[in-house]
This record gives C-alpha cells, sequence and structure tokens, in this order.
C-alpha cells in the first residue's frame, strides 16, 4: 500500500467504528450498516483526492444517505425481517432492557428525525454540523430534534419504568 | 415525564450500550482500497480504449464508405452506428466500457456462519439476524440457521417449488442441506439494482413453504 493509501487506512481505522455504530443505530440492522459503511468508504475511496482534508464528514454523508435509500426500500425489500437488538443469551439488566428498549423506540421515530437524534446525541454533532450532513438549516435541525425527543418519548415512556422492570428480575 | 436531559441521557447511553461491541471487520481499509484501484483501473481502461474504438471505427467508416470524410454530415451518422457495432464485436472492449458504471456491483453478501441454537426469546412464527448468522424459527417452534447469499441462476437439477402464491420457485436438496432459487426483480434491492437471483440454503429437514414465507414476500 502506498503512502495515500496508508493516509486512507489511517482514516478508516480511526473513523470506521464511529461510522458503523451510527449506521446501525440509523438502519437497525448490522449487516446493512456495514454494507453502507463499505460503501460509503468506497465512494470515500474514489474521490480521496479530493475529499481527504476531512473525510469524515463526506463518509458521515454517504452513511446517512446510504442508510436512507436502505430504509425507504425496506418496505420493498425481498429480504427484510431482522431482530429488531442483537439476541440476548442471558438474563437482562437495566442497560440491556435499555439499550433494547431504544433500539426499538429509535426505529419507530421517523429517519430524518432518528438521524438527527442519532447525530447530535450519538456523534455529538452541533446543530450546524448536523445541518451540513443533512443538508437542511439548523432551524429544521433544532426542530427535527424536538419532534423526535417527543416522539421516543412517547414511545419508551419514562425511563424510571426500565429500572422497576429491570429489578423485577 | 422526564426532561428533555434525561431523555437525551438516557438516550445517549442507549445508544453507546447498544453498539459498543460493533466494530468494522479487520482489513476493511485494505479491502476497500484494493477495490477502489481496481474500479479505477477499469475506469482508466475504458477511457483508453473507448477513443481508440472511435477511431477505429471512423477509419473502418471512412474505408466502407470509400471516401474521404468531406461529406461530413453524412459520415457522421454512419460512424456513430458503426461505432456501436464495433464495440459490440469487441467483448474485452465492451466489458471495459459496462465496467465504468457497475463498479460497486463486485461486493455480495458475505457468508454467514449459521448460529447453534435461535436466541432464546424468539417466538414462533419469527426470523432473525445476529452478529453471527440468520435464523428462523417455524410456526410450530423449530429452529434453523440459514444463509442469503447472490449468486447464479438454479442448476439444472432444480425442480420447482409448487408454493401457492409463490410462482416461478425452484430448489436443490443434497446433502443434507436444501436451497432455494429466487430471482430479485430490478429496482428491489438498493445494492443490486439490476436484481439477480437470491440463494437461500438451509437444512433439508426445514419445511420449505414455511421457510419460504418467512424468509421472502412476493414482488408485488
Amino acid at each position: 500500500m502506498d503512502e495515500v493509501g496508508r493516509d486512507f487506512d489511517d482514516f478508516v481505522t480511526a473513523s470506521s467504528p464511529s461510522l458503523l455504530r451510527t449506521a446501525y443505530l440509523l438502519t437497525g440492522d448490522h449487516g446493512h450498516a456495514e454494507d453502507a459503511l463499505q460503501h460509503a468508504l468506497m465512494a470515500t475511496a474514489r474521490h480521496w483526492r479530493t475529499v481527504h482534508t476531512d473525510p469524515v464528514a463526506y463518509t458521515r454523508r454517504a452513511v446517512v444517505n446510504l442508510a436512507k435509500n436502505r430504509w425507504r426500500a425496506r418496505s420493498r425489500r425481498v429480504v427484510e425481517v431482522s431482530n429488531p437488538a442483537e439476541p440476548s443469551y442471558g438474563p437482562p439488566d437495566q442497560a440491556v432492557a435499555l439499550s433494547q428498549a431504544l433500539v426499538g423506540a429509535l426505529r419507530q421515530v421517523p429517519y430524518q428525525q432518528r438521524t438527527v437524534l442519532v447525530l447530535r446525541y450519538f456523534e455529538d454533532l452541533s446543530i450546524e454540523q448536523t445541518a451540513e450532513v443533512l443538508g437542511c438549516s439548523a432551524g429544521t435541525v433544532k426542530s427535527q430534534s424536538h419532534h423526535g425527543l417527543a416522539k421516543l418519548r412517547e414511545v419508551i415512556g419514562d425511563p424510571a419504568d426500565f429500572e422497576e422492570i429491570t429489578d423485577a428480575h | 415525564m422526564p426532561t428533555d436531559e434525561e431523555l437525551i441521557t438516557a438516550l445517549r447511553s442507549g445508544m453507546q450500550e447498544t453498539t459498543s461491541d460493533l466494530n468494522p471487520a479487520p482489513g476493511l481499509a485494505a479491502q476497500v482500497w484494493q477495490q477502489s484501484r481496481k474500479a479505477r483501473g477499469r475506469r482508466l481502461a475504458a477511457y483508453v480504449a473507448v477513443p481508440v474504438v472511435a477511431a477505429a471505427a471512423t477509419a473502418i467508416a471512412l474505408l466502407v464508405s470509400g471516401g474521404s470524410p468531406a461529406p461530413a454530415p453524412v459520415a457522421k451518422a454512419p460512424v456513430v452506428s458503426s461505432s456501436t457495432a464495433v464495440v459490440s464485436s469487441s467483448a474485452p472492449v465492451t466489458r471495459s466500457t459496462s465496467a465504468v458504471t457497475a463498479s460497486p456491483a463486485a461486493y455480495k453478501f458475505a457468508k454467514i456462519a449459521p448460529l447453534r441454537s435461535c436466541p432464546t426469546h424468539s417466538a414462533a412464527g419469527s426470523v432473525g439476524k445476529s452478529n453471527s448468522g440468520a435464523w428462523l424459527v417455524t410456526p410450530s417452534g423449530q429452529c434453523f440457521s440459514f444463509t442469503v447469499d447472490w449468486g447464479d441462476g438454479p442448476p439444472a437439477d432444480a425442480k420447482p417449488l409448487n408454493i401457492p402464491g409463490y410462482p416461478d420457485l425452484s430448489g436443490v436438496t443434497a446433502g443434507g442441506s436444501q436451497k432455494f432459487y429466487l430471482r430479485i426483480a430490478p429496482g428491489v434491492d438498493s445494492y443490486h439494482p439490476k436484481g439477480g437471483w437470491v440463494v437461500t440454503t438451509i437444512a433439508a429437514d426445514a419445511p420449505t413453504a414455511d421457510v419460504v414465507k418467512l424468509i421472502f414476500v412476493p414482488n408485488g
């Protein structure tokens, strides 16, 4: 691998775990998340000469777009029945219960709102950075975040319920 | 009801917990880089090949017409059609040209290692996928692991599967496993926009109709 290839390798090593996790939160499926990440990285590699100054932002945008396309295609797909969360083989604890509930709840939040929630609170992007990724205004990000949280609150209810549920185990 | 801050805190920790064990496959960077270099090589080959073919087609057209390039408006149209003919008769050049638009199509589904058993919480009639494989539980409660892969069409010895509502299915049973072949229509899968064949492999004793109905839905 030449020097440019090593730069790309360093970039992938540093950023791909976070991007994969973002893709997973957006798609709700590990396989689809890996597909989206690989395709996004392919696009980044193809345009490396022009995007190498900020490859993370470029790849993140590609991941978000690919995940959106995947989400839109879900209703038309042939093979698309997946577990809402990775299987749990042991007794659930509070963290597992919360995680599974959140993954399930996130899937019920409209895609645009979910993307805002993931970018803002998982990737820790600012409102302006989120707006840039999504190609929308800062006001739209604020609005989508507000509606997303409201939807999430509606779906998961009070987090204290999880403690009561898991305490019972 | 929780405040926004409480909800965000719970959301942050939940997302972190859920994804903490997700990591890309080792060697991903090298694999992607090599794929992109190969695709770039094909594009460059096409860029070189097309002008060469066009020049050759022009020369052939001029030879066939037996004249000089003077009557430009008349000569141009045959050159275009001749170049098409030359491209189609030159297999390597045609492949190089088509590779330009299909560079990511070299991907396929990763081989999925079967699970030893279904997750403990799985209900009858459910299908799922985890990091280590895909599984389903039949309506009667039997657990099977399976794989879904893109591949070629059915082999010559494939036999039709007569499942109501699922036309044009075929399958082969051999070596303790059965394979179903389903044609995926163009435009259904965003990563395989041209469609193709999906091959599903599952144990030979799995109830065929139940399995097909759990995994697939007819397109349209």
